[in-house]
């Protein structure tokens, strides 16, 4: 059973877990398990913050495997979505959010945002990050400020010194400018409606 | 004064939402607006598959996180049933009630709400690989009853129901649609009232459902692509289950 987990398609890994196969769920983290705890501890500066993420976003998967709509998209999206509302919620309390501004007050001005370096390393990182370079500054700021710093939109224009509207309308154009040019490198999204 | 009184005014939020970069207020605002707005829905969604590219590191999961998530898991489920058999590519109704999961798989099959019924269906294009065993072995044993769905005296799909009420349907023999249309099954319950079943596709091929109420009659009707609440259509094929 275990070599039949391994050459399941996510979805089905799913449809395991719901019949309570924790195999499948073994699978799911052993898939994943890198990429959701690369961006918990991307945005939550203690550790073990990061892996208390990690282990809610599994349970969850556990206790709730019909949360995943495989018609809106891969699990991973799913999963890393679930990722990042979660830290992000902890980082805007009120504890978490004096740990991240004092890593920041001993950061260069957003050198912790650069991202074209925030990509990781896959197969298609130098497509990823081409596209990413491709991106209008203004953009590419807003962007990495408010999801990789855990940011609202609000708070990114006052870092930035930009109208709020302006910052909304440049993270929304940005999204759609990077999936533009991810689709032209042959880069799937892994979902098509 | 909201910032949010026109739809335009939500539609500017959904790549900070999908950015988890909105506040309560505006989260709520956006979240009811999606509820009545596929296409914003479809909007977030492409968003949040495009942050999934950036988020993608190489990190590695902490040696012993696993072990502590399976030993949560383990005092959680400590009274849960043991797993079905592995031919089962189904989401039965056993601890979980089967709700938007399956109906986003099968592209939004209807439901009505009244449920003596409580029945899931995946199709084999879910990564299964074993319903055709399955089904072969559920056709061949006596205890399960087969049920000829048939139109014109001729049988077009067949039925097999398992006393725990796992079912067949192999309907392949049907004729195959353009990709408008779709296929949807039916349970008829005894007073007549068509419950969907699942939508089909337009070349059905075997599937596996559940079967738990007073179904009578299984039916299967040539529907617009998605599904309807209702059927539009009288069934294509029937077949009665007693």
């Amino acid at each position: 059973m275990r070599e039949s987990r391994t050459e399941a398609s996510d979805a089905a890994l799913v449809v395991a877990i719901a019949r309570y196969h924790q195999d499948a769920l073994a699978e799911v983290y052993r898939r994943h398990a890198g990429a959701v705890f690369g961006l918990a501890r991307r945005l939550l500066s203690e550790r073990t913050l990061a892996e208390e993420v990690v282990q809610e976003v599994f349970l969850r998967v556990w206790n709730d495997p019909e949360r995943y709509d495989p018609s809106r998209g891969t699990l991973r999206s799913y999963l890393l979505a679930q990722t990042h509302g979660r830290a992000v919620d902890l980082l805007r309390s009120e504890g978490a959010r004096r740990a991240r501004e004092e890593r920041e007050a001993r950061a260069t001005a957003d050198a912790g945002y650069d991202l074209e370096h925030a990509v990781g390393d896959m197969a298609a990182a130098a497509q990823v990050r081409s596209a990413v370079e491709k991106l209008p500054e203004g953009e590419r700021a807003c962007i990495a400020l408010a999801y990789f710093g855990g940011h609202t939109y609000r708070e990114v224009a006052a870092r930035l010194d930009e109208p709020e509207g302006t910052v909304k309308s440049r993270i929304r154009s940005g999204l759609k400018r990077l999936r533009q040019e991810l689709a032209a490198v042959g880069i799937t999204m892994g979902f098509e409606p | 004064m909201s910032t949010l009184d026109r739809p335009n005014d939500v539609d500017e939020l959904l790549g900070a939402y999908a950015l988890d970069a909105v506040d309560d207020d505006e989260r709520r605002a956006v979240e009811n607006y999606l509820a009545s707005n596929p296409e914003a829905r479809v909007e977030v969604d492409q968003h949040r598959e495009v942050a999934t590219l950036l988020a993608f590191s190489d990190a590695t999961a902490p040696e012993g996180l696993w072990d502590r998530i399976a030993a949560s898991i383990t005092a959680m489920d400590a009274d849960a049933p043991e797993p079905g058999p592995e031919l089962a590519k189904v989401l039965p109704a056993r601890r979980r009630t089967p709700r938007r999961w399956w109906l986003g798989a099968l592209a939004a099959a209807a439901v009505v709400a009244v449920l003596a019924l409580s029945i899931a269906l995946v199709r084999k294009d879910d990564g299964g690989t074993s319903v055709a065993d399955a089904y072969n072995s559920a056709i061949a044993d006596p205890a399960n009853r087969v049920v000829p769905l048939v139109t014109d005296g001729t049988t077009r799909a067949t039925a097999v129901v398992q006393p725990g009420g796992v079912a067949f349907l192999d309907a392949r023999p049907l004729p195959a649609l353009g990709n408008d249309r779709t296929y949807q099954l039916w349970g008829v319950l005894a007073d007549g009232t068509p419950v969907s079943l699942g939508v089909l596709g337009p070349s059905p091929q075997l599937t596996m459902f559940g079967l738990n109420g007073d179904v009578t009659a299984l039916a299967i009707t040539d529907e617009t692509a998605g599904g309807v609440v209702a059927p539009a259509k009288a069934p294509t094929i029937v077949g009665a289950l007693r």
